[in-house]
């Protein structure tokens, strides 16, 4: 078994039409669903969480994948490949630990939480690997090729890498993970033996939630555990997290090396959000249809942030209690009691966008004698009453005033 | 659970694959291998043949590899099994697949303390790295008395692992245990044939069940050489020239007279010592294994043994003709009147070979003379009784004060021996006697 037969086990990279509608997970919704029952319209409704719209994140992701997996197949089988292995084992015994096979194949994926990066990769991987592993029976070979796995919540090394072992073994029917812990491993062994694991059967490890090396105390630690994984074991290694990742990962140059990737903010209000918003109203499950309109889409955005994950929530959410409370339509007024009920919790994180119109400039009064230069809200009110004027200009003119579209 | 073993590669040793298998799997230490593939923690790993491997170890390694193939072409089976019979053979084959101690199946032979570790040739490491990314330990190289590369002309340079399985638990891949060292070529042209000679018929199909008439292909040889006088080989004066002539090649171990003469009688398969012997008579591998060697030629070589007995033509007419003679001889050894010092003797089969003339075969077809024989025979420790009983005898006829030393001196029996005796004086004397002999001792 050398390289080129790996490669050629793996399908044809996509691009274009092709890969967007590979994608794409468009569930079938049939029309008749909303004269079912509300027991079976609310099961229905979860078909909402299952559907994938593709965007460039999405196919950015999968190229990166892709070219990821490639480039470590290319190394498998290779002199370079069969000289680490020793070095690993030099490892295992405790000797010394260096890389042959070099390792600058590995990348980050940075973005906010709910944008669609874990769905992103899931879909890219199950496409790239039509779900199956990559084996040869003689002599046997198996090869999982993208292992995804969370980083603790403590960002211990130890714990890491023995979810590595365990989640190799479930799919190669091996029992690495026993004999690591009957072998008492220390924390050099067991990156010793996870490489030598990587070597033979990974083509690409996935850390995901990598921000959780950001607060932990031992967050450091594990960072230079696989920056160590990296270099010993010729895998493309990446790593998925939230914003905060990039100050960790910019705290030394070794890092930020091998952590060059891609960054993902949230939407914009443009044709994809557009888009992804009509495509989700289509999945109704409320007795009365309605249509979406640009006010809905613009509220939709205002109150999500442009996360997609809160898109899909509230649509989802204002629908479910649509169908309990009895309403039947899918609205504005749902949309935001869900917002307003459902997601409380986002509240503070989310700050629906609003236009504020210049403040202007301070009449200068002279001040009667006997007047304070303090006015309650409760004076003004009163003021705007007696003199028959808008309140707001009148409250611009002594208080910042946020207006809020609806 | 599944084990992912590295491909094998051409002329590997069994061991030096489940070596690399240990670098491979990332096991921590060499015993949790040796549970993962073998019977018991307490066997060790067979560095020449396949090991007692437990059940699942076994079921994974048939599906990609069959265990004959495994042992015919990946152990040292050739060398132990090249020149037995194809039956025996067989059998050999099916007990070590049955994981049978091989000492129990094969004459294995303790080795020379030059050839105690695993052998490796600096360009064969170079080649196998330069193909494979790593070297291992090729079996070709362990062939006892293989002291060249036969593909390289190149000397073998013993590493550090002891290929004596008993004395190894543990692992040790090719690629770890060999140090880097300048090869050393060899010009001699005589050593680099007799390698590649040993080779050759090391690596010849074992597989086919041809039987080979060693003995009979080796007389053939002879008959053509200085060393027959007749039907009559010059076994000390071939010994010797073989002996002058390897030493010259400076291999490890020169097969000696008594190899030679087992080989040739048939008693010894020997590898080593065939391939001397074959080499020396300028036998051509084929020649030896496919055996043209016609009836004629097998039936002369039989008649070459033997000679003393091929002079009696009929045993049974020479058994009757000399059972008389033979009691009166048997008679006169044991009660020692035969003797010039009258002392009762045990009667040995040396003895009986001598008096009759002829040799342990030919006395195999007696039967009467060996049913007498069986009359006289006695262990050591009841003629050593008998001897002391008619000392004492002898001793007190002479009225002589009877010591210990006196009695020792004229029985011939030692000290040592006394004590094994004693349980049999009874037999052979009364009671009395017997009491008076204990008190002396």
């Amino acid at each position: 078994m050398n390289n080129m037969d790996l490669i050629k086990q793996m399908p044809e990279m996509l691009s274009g039409k092709e890969l967007y509608e590979r994608l794409a997970d468009i569930p079938a919704y049939k029309e008749i669903i909303r004269e079912k029952s509300q027991t079976e319209r609310l099961m229905a409704l979860s078909t909402l969480y299952d559907i994938y719209l593709p965007s460039e994140m999405s196919v950015e992701i999968y190229s990166k994948l892709y070219l990821a997996l490639l480039r470590s197949l290319q190394k498998k089988g290779t002199h370079a490949a069969v000289q680490q292995l020793y070095q690993n084992h030099k490892t295992i015994m405790q000797r010394e630990s260096r890389g042959i096979i070099g390792g600058s194949d590995s990348f980050s994926i940075v973005g906010c939480s709910g944008i669609g990066k874990s769905s992103a990769i899931n879909r890219a991987i199950s496409i790239i690997t039509e779900n199956k592993m990559i084996e040869f029976e003689n002599p046997p070979v198996r090869i999982i090729p993208c292992l995804i796995v969370q980083c603790p919540f403590d960002a211990s090394v130890k714990s890491l890498l023995l979810e590595i072992l365990r989640k190799s073994d479930e799919l190669l029917e091996s029992n690495y993970y026993g004999n690591a812990l009957k072998a008492r491993a220390t924390t050099d062994v067991l990156i010793g033996i996870v490489a030598q694991v990587a070597l033979q059967h990974l083509g690409m490890l996935v850390v995901d939630e990598i921000q959780n090396c950001v607060v932990a105390r031992n967050g450091k630690y594990l960072v230079a555990m696989l920056t160590q994984l990296i270099n010993t074991s010729g895998i493309s290694i990446g790593l998925i997290g939230t914003p905060e990742t990039t100050s960790l990962l910019e705290t030394a140059f070794q890092l930020a090396r091998r952590s060059l990737g891609l960054q993902y903010n949230t939407l914009s209000n443009d044709e994809y959000f557009s888009g992804f918003c009509e495509l989700l109203y289509k999945y109704q499950y409320v007795q009365k249809y309605t249509e979406i309109t640009p006010q809905i889409i613009d509220w939709l955005y205002e109150h999500s942030g442009g996360v997609t994950s809160v898109v899909v929530s509230l649509i989802h959410d204002a629908q479910e209690i649509a169908i309990l409370t009895g309403y039947e339509t899918l609205d504005i007024v749902m949309l935001n009691q869900a917002y307003n009920q459902r997601l409380q919790l986002l509240h503070d994180f989310i700050r629906p966008n609003v236009t504020t119109k210049p403040t202007r400039k301070k009449k200068k009064t002279v001040q009667a004698e006997n007047q304070t230069d303090t006015y309650t809200i409760s004076a003004l009110v009163q003021k705007s009453k007696n003199e028959n004027i808008d309140i707001v200009p009148l409250l611009q003119e002594y208080f910042t005033v946020e207006e809020v579209k609806l | 659970m599944k084990m992912y073993l590295p491909e094998i590669y051409p002329d590997e040793l069994i061991y030096s694959w489940l070596s690399r298998y240990y670098v491979y799997s990332g096991c921590a230490n060499h015993k949790m291998l040796i549970s993962q593939l073998l019977y018991s923690t307490k066997n060790n790993p067979s560095i020449e043949f396949i090991g007692h491997l437990n059940k699942a170890a076994e079921q994974q390694i048939t599906q990609v590899y069959s265990i004959d193939d495994l042992i015919l072409n990946h152990t040292m089976f050739p060398q132990y099994a090249r020149f037995m019979s194809a039956d025996k053979r067989e059998v050999a084959l099916e007990e070590l697949k049955c994981y049978c101690d091989p000492h129990k199946v094969f004459t294995i032979l303790p080795r020379n303390k030059k050839e105690l570790q695993l052998k490796y040739c600096p360009l064969c490491v170079a080649e196998d790295r330069n193909k494979y990314g790593e070297t291992y330990w090729h079996r070709t190289h362990q062939i006892r008395n293989m002291v060249i590369c036969p593909t390289h002309k190149c000397k073998l340079v013993n590493s550090e692992v002891d290929i004596r399985s008993e004395k190894i638990f543990a692992f040790n891949p090719a690629e770890v245990a060999i140090n880097n060292v300048d090869p050393i070529l060899v010009d001699d042209m005589e050593q680099i044939k007799f390698a590649k000679y040993t080779s050759d018929l090391f690596n010849m199909d074992i597989a086919n069940n041809n039987e080979s008439n060693i003995k009979a292909a080796i007389y053939n040889a002879m008959t053509k050489t200085k060393y027959m006088k007749g039907k009559h080989r010059k076994i000390a004066q071939f010994s010797e020239d073989l002996r002058l002539y390897f030493k010259e090649i400076e291999v490890n171990s020169i097969t000696s007279i008594h190899q030679i003469q087992r080989v040739m009688l048939g008693k010894s398969n020997e590898f080593t010592a065939i391939c001397q012997i074959a080499y020396f008579l300028n036998i051509n591998p084929a020649e030896l294994l496919e055996s043209k060697i016609t009836e004629e030629k097998v039936l002369q070589e039989q008649e070459s043994h033997y000679i003393k007995n091929r002079a009696i033509a009929d045993w049974e007419k020479f058994d009757k003709e000399n059972v008389v003679r033979f009691e009166e001889f048997c008679k006169g050894v044991y009660d020692g009147f035969g003797n010039d010092s009258g002392r009762p003797e045990r009667i040995s089969e040396k003895m009986v070979y001598k008096f009759l003339g002829i040799t342990s075969y030919g006395f195999k077809n007696m039967p009467k003379c060996m049913a007498v024989y069986e009359r006289y025979a006695e262990s050591y420790e009841e003629s050593w009784a008998r001897k002391i009983v008619w000392a004492y005898n002898k001793l007190k006829q002479e009225n002589t004060e009877i010591y210990w030393t006196y009695l020792r001196k004229l029985s011939g029996v030692k000290k040592e021996s006394y004590q094994k005796a004693i349980s049999f004086l009874e037999k052979y004397t009364d009671k009395e006697t017997y009491t008076d002999i204990l008190k002396i001792g």
